[in-house]
């Protein structure tokens, strides 16, 4: 540890493309919001809270927010179906130390829940829940199912592990390499082209764009954290949030809808189309 | 779809309630903190390293070497660990939201991460965890394993602590004064896990220490010692292990960065390099060996040691072999410290001493008695053999690892004493094992003092019982001697009536400022002090001379704050220094004593009342005979006999006198305001009683007349808003109703002048800056300015039957 050095991130310039200037709103959420997730059709954002517990749902059409556990974790990285009516999702619970978590599912029309699975301490992949084709990033490799071909790949070379890895609707795979960066590649994992040389919370946000959270801290604090845009076929990259913005985590769907948090899990939505 | 649900829940029935846990149960994930070499990675100058050279200490690699030990064991012990980096290399920066992503994604039990603290002059662990709110933790979990871990590190007996009280915190609580949020890595950590400082890395010897594989191992050990007994797991460590550290038993640690940094119980010894340790089994076969590393930290593990009795063997060259019986237990550390003792096989030498006199010089009576020696000396024996006659209280201290030895007086020597100083036969170094380790032949040597033994003040300002002004008050000492800087601040005291202390700016202090030797300090107070305030001072005895002469008594005073600026009361200001222009100039013809500095005059932000004063500078070039006057340009002030001149002046504490001019045409007066034997703001005022009756006075100058002495031959003074009470006789001010009745025109002229008044005019006076009557006409209303100097001029005007009035002019 050492004396914090607030000062230093006003000093850390990134070398992003010019702000864009798009008028980003808060959502009126509860204080807290943490762990965005906007289904694939822009209209259903979920969200958990400050402590992690619980799982909401808020209605981007008529802004209304709703319950759909109050467990443990069940916030964290719940996917949809392709065709955005069911969410499916992990809770957690502490046994005697040891981390067990089952699966459930939510259907939004129905308002009902399932039980998928009994808590368990394996790894389970619920991508696979929601959607026939998918990827999704198993640590050293990334899971690619893609008409029903199921892959193990590990697309960059030297590869510590992966995050955060999405298909787009065309089949082009997303993903970021915590030490090398953000890439995109094809869906066997050819042709990778970096695109970020850092990155976290990447999505799709468009047929060629993605968004990505750069964050850059002394190891104990984050001194800068910004939301940027990358255009996959010319490699631009736009600046989303002023500098004055510490952004904590970001969610998007193709329509062109972004959703993300400050780091006080205030959470705010912006519209590439509004370029 | 159905496929995948069917297997889900054939796998989740096969998982039943919780059972006894084992090590292979373990999901851990460690995150050795940042990566690089760059700043935030935390680089601490050790020797012989330079500053951020990659081969001296980096937090970054210690953390990356523990987390990568600590990797391995918990392998070994079947856990499934996890590392967020494998490298140390200035990409390993990844985001701390992408190290909680990971672990959480991962599924782990625990989350670990793996730091050192900054704290130079202590030595603890800490362990932090996650809280939703200050004092509220995310897991109850997280405080029972901070507890268990921070238990294991501080029982590590390789660092030495400053700190034997449990210490973990909450991130919200702990950084709460530093920034909101708590730890990055941990705010969105769904899992169980705390951030481990370890140690201090700071503080230098631990950052010698963590240069060690032996101690990342270890520390690495402790961590899965405590997640085992945090599971209570089955399985626990077979064998034990053996750490110590080698140091040798007398002299020093050397090489420490900074030079003056302090130190910890044995990390004050010089850890050995290089030294060789060998573990033997009861039947003297060698089971394991080591050889000390060269990074000035002496440790050594022996890992992974079967149960059972053992023998330390250590041996390097110089010292002499040690040996210790220790007994391994199984998922323990046996410690062991090993304070060598170096060979020194003949007897002691006092190598030089001092003072060495020449020709019976007397010696200053600062004087140490000082020794060195042929090896490191042995304090009992050698405080035992040390004598000095007379007399003298004072102290030991030792360098240079015990090599050389200094008797220090408390306060000073005698003066005028004739000194022996002896070091019997008995004085010995601390070899145990020499045959002859004693002084062969007793020492002696004698000196005689100088007759200075003490720093005399000489004045000061204020003196007891005095006052000073309660706004940026300066209070200043006079010595004999120059001071020694380094004691000025810790012997100044200074309290209020109740006893709060009022501090001393160090940054505005002065000292030493004056010259021939002399020395002086003037203490700038911090604040305000409170006007009618009596305050008490205490100048301490320890104030020390550059001779390091002490004043050797305490000096106590008091003086009283007062407000000059409302001393004046209702005086008409009749010159405040507000305008834009410079209102003196020094007159050469006037002026003695000065060299190639002229007197300077100028408009000065040092002020009393308003925002501008005029700041007056002088340097005389002898110890006496100096005069300097300046002219005061906006001479239009009048006085008449009876009436008082009242001035603010800001003295320097020269003991110079100040002193007004006053004019009427050839006659001149000098009005005194005193010495200057103060320092800051006062208000004089003196009643003109020698102002002959029934003619007006202009105020044309002031004089600084110097006092003979050897400290003040260079200086500066301010003066401020300038006073006058009229004694209602003769002569008074112009009023703005008498401007109105007096004209002159032109103005500015440069020939004839043509003056309007409220009656017959009897006389009309030209009068210079000088104050001197250049030109005269009588029972006329014109005047002639031709021929004289451009410049401002008075013009006074006597009416019959009517006070003189005076109106200024410009000739061209």
């Amino acid at each position: 540890m050492k004396k914090h050095l607030l000062s230093i991130a006003a000093a850390l310039s990134l070398a992003f493309g010019a702000y864009a200037g798009l008028p980003y709103a808060p959502l009126a959420l509860p204080a807290g919001a943490h762990h965005p997730v906007l289904s694939p059709d822009g209209k259903t954002l979920l969200f958990s809270s400050d402590n992690h517990r619980g799982l909401k749902a808020y209605s981007m059409t008529d802004g209304t927010v709703s319950e759909i556990d109050e467990a443990a974790s069940a916030g964290f990285e719940p996917v949809f179906s392709t065709d955005s009516r069911t969410i499916y999702y992990r809770t957690a619970e502490m046994r005697d130390g040891l981390l067990y978590r089952d699966v459930r599912a939510f259907n939004i029309q129905s308002g009902k829940h399932r039980q998928l699975a009994k808590a368990t301490r394996e790894h389970v992949n619920i991508a696979a829940l929601g959607a026939a084709d998918y990827a999704v990033a198993d640590y050293q490799d990334i899971c690619v199912r893609r008409n029903g071909v199921e892959k193990r790949i590990r697309p960059v070379a030297d590869s510590h592990s992966y995050l955060w890895a999405t298909l787009s609707s065309e089949g082009q795979l997303l993903f970021s390499e915590p030490f090398q960066g953000v890439f995109v590649c094809d869906a066997d994992g050819n042709n990778a082209k970096k695109l970020l040389p850092k990155g976290d919370f990447t999505s799709w946000a468009g047929k060629d764009k993605i968004i990505a959270v750069v964050t850059y801290d002394d190891g104990y604090v984050v001194l800068s954290s910004k939301l940027v845009m990358v255009d996959t076929r010319t490699g631009e990259t736009t600046q989303l949030t002023d500098d004055d913005m510490l952004v904590g985590e970001a969610t998007a769907s193709e329509t062109g809808t972004v959703i993300f948090s400050d780091i006080n899990g205030n959470m705010f939505i912006l519209n590439l189309n509004d370029r | 779809m159905k496929r995948i649900l069917i297997f889900l829940l054939a796998f989740a029935a096969a998982v039943g309630a919780a059972e006894a846990k084992k090590m292979s149960d373990l999901k851990i994930y460690i995150n050795p903190g940042h990566g690089g070499y760059t700043s935030d990675d935390r680089p601490i100058r050790i020797y012989p390293f330079a500053s951020n050279d990659s081969n001296g200490y980096w937090e970054s690699k210690s953390n990356l070497y523990k987390g990568l030990h600590m990797y391995h064991i918990l392998d070994s012990l079947g856990a499934t660990p996890y590392l967020s980096r494998t490298k140390n290399t200035q990409a390993d920066d990844r985001s701390l939201s992408g190290i909680a992503a990971e672990a959480n994604k991962l599924d782990v039990d625990l989350f670990f991460s793996i730091h050192s603290n900054a704290g130079e002059n202590v030595n603890y662990p800490l362990m932090l965890y996650r809280e939703e709110t200050e004092g509220v933790p995310r897991y109850e979990e997280n405080i029972t394993l901070s507890k268990i871990i921070w238990q294991q590190l501080h029982s590590n007996q390789l660092p030495v602590w400053s700190r034997n009280t449990e210490y973990i915190a909450g991130d919200l609580t702990f950084y709460k004064n530093m920034w909101s949020g708590g730890l990055g890595v941990l705010r969105t950590l769904y899992v169980v896990g705390l951030l481990s400082e370890g140690s201090m890395h700071e503080y230098r010897p631990e950052a010698h220490r963590l240069m060690n594989d032996d101690m990342w191992w270890l520390e690495a050990w402790h961590f899965v010692r405590g997640i085992m007994e945090f599971y209570n797991t089955e399985d626990r460590f077979v064998n034990g292990n053996v750490a110590g550290v080698v140091y040798d038993n007398h002299n020093l640690r050397e090489y420490v960065m900074p030079a003056n940094f302090s130190m910890l119980g044995r990390d004050k010894l010089a850890p050995l390099n290089g030294a060789y340790v060998e573990l033997l089994d009861m039947n003297g076969n060698l089971v394991q060996k080591r050889t000390t590393d060269n990074m000035y930290n002496g440790v050594f593990v022996f890992r992974n040691v079967a149960p059972g009795n053992y023998k330390v063997r250590t041996s390097t060259n110089n010292y002499y072999t040690e040996e210790q019986d220790v007994t391994v237990t199984a998922n323990e550390v046996t410690y062991t410290e090993f304070g060598m003792s170096l060979k020194r096989e003949f007897p002691l030498e006092i190598v030089a001493y001092g003072p060495k006199v020449e020709n019976d010089e007397p010696i200053s009576c600062s004087n140490v008695i000082s020794f060195e020696f042929n090896t490191d000396i042995d304090v009992e024996s050698f405080e035992k053999a040390f004598k000095i006659e007379p007399d003298v209280e004072g102290y030991f201290t030792y360098s240079d690892s015990y090599h050389k030895a200094t008797f220090t007086p408390n306060l000073s020597l005698a003066r005028d004493t004739h000194y022996k100083v002896t070091v019997g036969k008995e004085a010995r170094h601390p070899d145990p094992y020499c045959q002859n380790p004693n002084l062969e032949n007793e020492l002696s040597f004698e000196f005689t003092t100088q007759n200075r033994n003490r720093l005399e003040m000489t004045e000061c300002f204020p003196v007891d019982g005095g006052e000073v002004h309660f706004d940026s008050p300066k209070i200043e000492f006079r010595f004999d001697n120059a001071v020694d800087a380094t004691t000025i601040y810790k012997n100044i005291a200074i309290t209020d009536s109740k006893g709060a202390a009022v501090t001393v700016s160090s940054r505005s202090t002065l000292y030493n400022r004056l010259g021939n030797g002399f020395g002086n300090i003037i203490y700038a107070l911090a604040s305000k002090l409170t006007p009618g305030e009596t305050y008490s001072l205490t100048l301490g005895s320890e104030l020390r001379d550059r001779e390091n002469l002490p004043m050797g008594e305490d000096i106590v005073m008091k003086f009283t704050a007062t407000d000059v600026s409302t001393e004046a009361g209702d005086a008409e200001v009749i010159e405040t220094f507000e305008g834009t222009d410079v209102m003196f100039a020094y007159d050469p013809e006037k002026t003695t004593g000065i060299g190639s500095t002229l007197p300077g005059a100028i408009r000065s932000t040092e002020h009393l009342l308003g925002s501008y004063g005029t700041k007056l500078t002088y340097k005389f070039t002898d110890f006496r005979g100096g005069d300097i006057t300046w002219n005061y340009l906006a001479n239009d002030k009048i006085f008449n006999h009876g009436d008082k001149l009242g001035i603010h002046i800001n003295g320097d504490f020269s003991s110079h006198e100040v002193l007004a001019i006053l004019t009427s045409g050839t006659d001149v007066k000098y009005v005194s305001f005193g010495l200057m034997d103060y320092r800051g703001w006062q208000y004089k005022e003196e009643t003109l009683d020698m102002l002959e009756e029934g003619f007006p006075y202009l105020l044309t100058g002031i004089r600084l007349v110097q006092t003979n002495s050897p400290v003040t031959q260079q200086g500066s003074f301010s003066i401020d808003n300038i006073t006058r009470r009229i004694n209602g006789s003769g002569a008074v001010a112009i009023t703005p109703a008498d401007n109105a009745m007096y004209e002159a025109t032109p103005n500015p002229a440069s020939d004839i002048v043509t003056v309007k008044a409220p009656g017959t005019i009897n006389r009309l006076e030209l009068i210079n800056a000088a104050g001197a009557c250049v030109a005269l006409a009588e029972n006329t209303n014109k005047i002639s300015v031709a021929g004289h100097p451009a410049g401002i001029y008075l013009l006074r005007i006597s009416c019959q039957d009517k006070p003189a009035h005076t109106l200024r002019i410009a000739v061209q």
